[in-house]
């Protein structure tokens, strides 16, 4: 598992690559943690890179979506493989998750 | 090419790893679509962790689980014996998924994952064992060549 970290304007993007899965979930929950404690509220995640989502990877998402609400900051995933996708629609995430397929659409969610 | 992997392993999380590139190097020698390697691996990531985190009253690490993975045409069957306790799958609460996000506990949504990704799901316990057996279709390759 890779995490890229990049910062647009106010916009913290991670570019994540390979496995999000119980081994690999609490380095990327202590960097998302961390960013949005250190203020910014608006995130871009970029599936792109991404083959594998466990529950684990699933649960630091939800409480990352959790902790941006009291500075009513967003989360916006983007670039999905169709099965990815389709994991998040059965856990019923993509009702509180905006999806998106690309990151310019990602970025425009912000404007 | 072999078409069974038969693999025995400890109820200890550090085991998961080695798993994963053993599971992994016998999948990818066969020609199966991304969402079925993605599916036995879900399957095997959460049912393994749900054993580990809830299948024994003791500590120890040292309980014997067996897995098995066969490929059938464009799918995969997996089955999962452990001597830890009963736990049938099939008949696990279904998580709330309408209740709003931030109050919902989020239990229950490992094997709330495997039972819609994957395609069959069975459960018998047999001799103080639990037997688990999972299988996931994949669509048959379009050959092109008729």
């Amino acid at each position: 598992m890779d995490i890229i970290e990049e910062k647009s304007n106010d916009i913290a993007v991670f570019k994540l690559n390979g496995s999000l899965d119980s081994n690999t979930s609490p380095a990327f929950e202590e960097k998302v943690v961390a960013i949005i404690e250190g203020g910014t509220s608006k995130i871009i995640v970029d599936f792109s890179g991404l083959d594998y989502i466990s529950s684990a990877g699933l649960r630091v998402l939800n409480l990352a979506s959790v902790k941006l609400k009291p500075s009513n900051g967003n989360l916006v995933l983007c670039c999905l493989q169709d099965y990815v996708r389709e994991v998040f629609e059965i856990a019923g995430f993509d009702q509180f998750l905006p999806i998106v397929a690309t990151m310019e659409d990602a970025t425009a969610k912000f404007n | 090419m072999a078409r069974v992997l038969e693999i025995a392993l400890k109820s200890d999380y550090d085991e998961l790893g080695r798993i994963c590139i053993s599971v992994n190097e016998f999948l990818e020698s066969h020609e199966l679509s991304p969402r079925v390697l993605y599916g036995v691996n879900l399957a095997l990531e959460e049912i393994l962790t749900n054993i580990f985190k809830y299948g024994y009253d003791d500590e120890c690490k040292d309980h014997d689980i067996s897995v098995r993975l066969e490929v059938e045409g464009p799918g995969v069957s997996v089955q999962i014996v452990d001597d830890g306790n009963s736990f049938d799958l099939e008949k696990a609460p279904e998580p709330d998924l309408s209740i709003p996000i931030s109050e919902r506990t989020i239990g229950g949504l490992g094997i709330h994952l495997v039972r819609n990704m994957l395609d069959t799901i069975n459960y018998q316990r047999v001799d103080d064992k639990n037997i688990i057996e999972l299988s996931i279709k994949g669509e048959a390759a379009c050959s092109g060549k008729d």
